[in-house]
């Protein structure tokens, strides 16, 4: 039960009546007894709150930034009008609107409660309870229960880099066949014949066919398709850094998804594994058009771990997920503890069937801090970042004498620049 | 908008002027006064105020109504029992009466000048009014007016008088009825005076527990008390006494109002016309530490108490209704999550707190040294470096740096600075490359041009590098870098 403002006023009112009266001991008992009897009359009179139905209707998922619009529906199995404050709680981060609804609900009627929701955050959002409070014909107390109705809204990561798909298809078209590809790399495809134009390779005339035809043809290459790429994402504890307002790991999720969009337009094979400790997730390599959101589906719940990366076991998976050459993109960071004593031991038995590229995101503030001239702490700071920045220049070197690729970009060239390297790797015919 | 201005024009205006009435708001309020319009929740928000200031003003008026008719008729108390008073509260009648008998009555509003006036103890007849106020010095030197042969009436003494005069007599809880009372009690003025309207706030009894020693042999005689058990009248004398104490309850009988009811008269001239000289006592002034201690707990009824008990129901009430949520707070894990550079800048802190200017230095240096070799297309391990270069021991150090001769040299190029100077600005003062400077030989064997020490440079100080003296010397070497930095340009 609860009971409302109301009550408290009469409270109040009965004090001044109390405080008039020329008995005032009588008046006291009478007031309050006054009070809690219509309370308990208001209790009485006051609809059922078991005897709401709740349900509810809506999109299961959405992209972050995107509202959700829900709809929750409540009827009225009972005998008496229910006059409620009803409360649909859900988690903060799912930015419910309204909190709460006022709503009268005739017997044997229902209505629908709207709501928006505007995720803060990706992963799943589970409502919490369904609190009602019904309120009695006198406004002076209410009855007030709970009710569950279970929905869950999978927030998808919000996949930021789209807007870089477009150039990055551009360059895709560039890549593939619309352009000759000189040389014709170890592993290029042939594609077609056509006729000689001065400036091609002379190497590329097929004889064959000028015999056959009469006038000077030349071999077109194409790039590769159906090669296999292979996203690991490391979800360990360096994941966990904050760079600019998203985690390094929702920066690497956005990469990762943009690569696979351009990968799978380019006829790539694309899987995934998300692994820090152990194995969170793996997605098999696929090339179905619906890839892209079953990965969105699958990265939406991934949270960094704040436990050691384990390089041999990211290693092992992706060795028994496949068998055929691929390009394997390690989603990291450049800093010592990871790459020097536990992505370098594994990396020989990777490198050894794969191309391996490993895509880490440089934190603009280092750049900020080593800028830094302001006062003598801020040349401290200088210092310190102007170390690290040269640490990761050194594990670049050092991973790239190895034979590793790597990038290192800001946050807002990351996901281009990963994808960029993709497609050079593609036209070189490494892959 | 009143009478000179067209009722049609100003309707028309905003549509023309502007558009949208709310813009034309703030501009100017006259002409366009009649269509101006706020919007969003604001006339919700006033209408509210509106209504809680009703609220107020309707309280506050209804408050003082409800002071000036219920407190009226405490204005007349002010003169009660004042022997100069004919009202009907007043005992100017009593005092007139005292008078024809040869009775010299003075009226006081303060014990203290009574009892430092001058006089025969033994022909005085003190009456005190609301001896409450009196501290317990006081009432003890009226007791000892008492014990030298004076009459002291008190009216009204409650119990915390009555325990510092020390006397056989408590106040009991008692309720008399109005109307007359037999004496039933052997004085002899109560027993002339027969039936009165003697009553009282206060009652008097004897006490439960034995009297102290001062009081042991004193003795009381109570009148008129009711079937209840408390008397209004209490007489206490001691056979070493040449006066007597009496304790009245109430001093309503000897009103000009009642002073003609029943025996009042008799009783009243009885009791106080005993010696020829009347001191009449109003006591105004409040003593400091007065023997009524519990003043403001007395002066305010049980409606004020009970007011409050309903005023803490209601809080109650209005604690229950905030306190009660719609249901609890929703718990959400949160991922953990912190600023990526959130290390390298407590490194710094610590650079400082340490005041590792070395260490700060040859960072600094380092790195703009990677950056130039970077921007310069020097290989940025000096290992692989620039070919033809004499180099002592090309090994290939943890961490590398670019071919320190061939970063200097294209420096020099590229800027026209001395290259003596971009060597002790990238590489300290320590590693100077003039052959005088003696620098350690297994680094510098060096024939040629430019001295060629060994790839590997560290990051951390060697013993050679002489630190920036302080922390101004830091800085300025942070702003000699950037300007080599600038000037090299090609960013």
């Amino acid at each position: 039960m609860a009971i409302t403002g109301r009550a408290a006023a009469c409270a109040f009112l009965g004090a001044v009546a109390v405080a008039l009266a020329p008995v005032p001991g009588l008046v006291i008992l009478i007031v309050d007894l006054l009070i809690v009897g219509l309370v308990l009359l208001d209790l009485a009179l006051a609809g059922s709150v078991r005897a709401l139905e709740f349900s509810r209707s809506g999109p299961r998922g959405a992209r972050l930034g995107q509202p959700v619009p829900l709809v929750l529906t409540v009827s009225n199995n009972g005998t008496r009008a229910v006059r409620a404050r009803i409360r649909d709680a859900w988690p903060p981060s799912a930015g419910a609107r309204p909190l709460t609804y006022s709503v009268t609900i005739p017997a044997g009627e229902r209505r629908f409660l709207e709501a928006t929701l505007y995720p803060t955050r990706r992963g799943d959002r589970e409502p919490f309870r369904i609190t009602v409070r019904s309120l009695g014909p006198l406004g002076l107390a209410g009855r007030q229960g709970r009710h569950y109705c279970p929905w869950r809204v999978r927030v998808l990561p919000p996949f930021h880099s789209r807007r870089h798909l477009p150039s990055a298809l551009a360059r895709l078209r560039e890549v593939e066949g619309q352009v000759a590809i000189r040389g014709g790399g170890a592993g290029s495809e042939f594609d077609s014949l056509r006729d000689y134009v001065i400036g091609d390779d002379v190497r590329n005339i097929d004889w064959r066919g000028t015999a056959r035809r009469g006038s000077v043809v030349v071999r077109t290459f194409r790039p590769e398709r159906d090669r296999r790429v292979v996203c690991v994402l490391d979800t360990a504890r360096t994941s966990a850094g904050r760079v600019g307002d998203a985690p390094r790991l929702d920066h690497a999720l956005d990469a990762a998804l943009l690569l696979t969009a351009v990968a799978l337009r380019a006829g790539d094979r694309v899987g995934l594994v998300a692994h820090d400790s152990e194995a969170r997730l793996v997605l098999p390599e696929s090339s179905e058009a619906n890839l892209l959101s079953r990965m969105s589906e699958a990265m939406a719940t991934l949270e960094p771990a704040l436990v050691e990366a384990d390089h041999e076991g990211i290693v092992s998976t992706v060795l028994r997920m496949t068998r055929r050459r691929a390009l394997v993109v390690i989603f990291s960071d450049l800093v010592p503890a990871v790459i020097e004593e536990s992505l370098l031991p594994a990396l020989p038995a990777l490198a050894a069937r794969h191309t391996v590229l490993v895509a880490a995101l440089r934190d603009p503030r280092l750049a900020e801090l080593a800028a830094g001239r302001g006062d003598v702490r801020d040349v401290y700071a200088a210092a310190s970042a102007e170390q690290t920045l040269l640490r990761r220049r050194q594990l670049t070197e050092e991973l790239r004498s190895r034979g590793v690729e790597v990038v290192d970009a800001g946050p807002d060239r990351y996901a281009p620049a990963v994808t960029d390297t993709y497609l050079s790797l593609k036209a070189l015919g490494r892959l | 908008m009143t009478a000179p201005t067209a009722p049609a024009p100003p309707q028309a205006q905003p549509g023309q002027l502007g558009g949208t009435p709310g813009t034309g708001g703030p501009g100017g309020p006259g002409p366009t006064g009649s269509t101006f319009q706020r919007s969003g929740p604001r006339p919700a928000t006033r209408r509210r105020v509106t209504i809680a200031l009703a609220v107020l003003g309707v309280v506050v008026v209804v408050y003082s109504l409800l002071a000036v008719v219920i407190g009226a008729p405490s204005n007349g108390n002010k003169d009660s029992l004042d022997t100069r008073s004919p009202a009907p509260a007043g005992t100017m009648a009593l005092a007139e009466i005292l008078r024809h008998r040869g009775v010299d009555v003075t009226a006081r509003d303060d014990v203290l000048a009574a009892l430092g006036t001058p006089g025969d103890a033994a022909d005085l007849t003190m009456v005190v009014i609301r001896p409450g106020r009196l501290d317990s010095y006081t009432l003890g030197n009226l007791r000892q007016v008492a014990e030298d042969g004076a009459d002291v009436v008190l009216v009204g003494a409650d119990g915390d008088v009555l325990s510092a005069l020390d006397v056989p007599v408590d106040t009991v809880g008692a309720v008399t009825l109005p109307g007359a009372k037999t004496p039933a009690c052997d004085l002899a003025e109560a027993r002339t005076a027969g039936r009165t309207t003697i009553s009282g706030s206060a009652h008097y009894d004897r006490p439960v527990e034995a009297p102290g020693p001062a009081a042991a042999n004193l003795t009381a005689t109570f009148c008129y008390a009711s079937s209840g058990g408390g008397a209004p009248l209490a007489v206490v004398t001691a056979p070493n006494w040449a006066g007597r104490l009496v304790l009245l309850g109430g001093a309503g009988f000897l009103t000009n109002a009642d002073l003609d009811r029943e025996g009042n008269a008799a009783l009243a001239l009885g009791l106080l016309a005993r010696h020829s000289h009347l001191d009449w006592v109003i006591q105004e002034q409040v003593l400091t530490d007065p023997a009524d201690r519990g003043g403001i707990g007395d002066l305010l009824g049980p409606a004020f108490w009970l007011t409050c008990l309903q005023i803490l129901v209601a809080l109650v009430l209005l604690a229950l209704w905030r306190g009660r949520r719609l249901g609890p707070p929703v718990p959400e894990p949160l991922p953990v999550v912190v600023r990526a550079s959130e290390t390298t800048e407590g490194r710094g802190r610590l650079y400082a707190a340490a005041r590792a200017r070395g260490l700060a230095a040859e960072a600094l240096r380092a790195g703009l040294r990677a950056r130039l070799a970077d921007r310069l297309g020097l290989p940025p391990h000096g290992a692989a470096g620039a070919g033809g270069t004499v180099r002592a021991g090309a090994v290939a150090k943890e961490i590398g740096g670019p071919d320190p001769a061939a970063l200097v040299a294209s420096v020099a190029e590229r800027t026209g600075r001395p290259p003596m100077k971009i060597w002790a600005l990238l590489y300290g003062s320590g590693w100077s490359p003039a052959p005088q400077a003696a620098p350690p030989a297994a680094v510098m064997r060096a024939p040629g041009a430019w001295p060629a020490p060994s790839a590997g440079w560290p990051v951390a100080p060697g013993p050679q590098q002489p630190e920036p003296l302080d922390d101004a010397a830091l800085l300025r070497l942070a702003k000699a870098l950037d300007k080599l930095d600038r000037q090299v340009g090609g960013r």
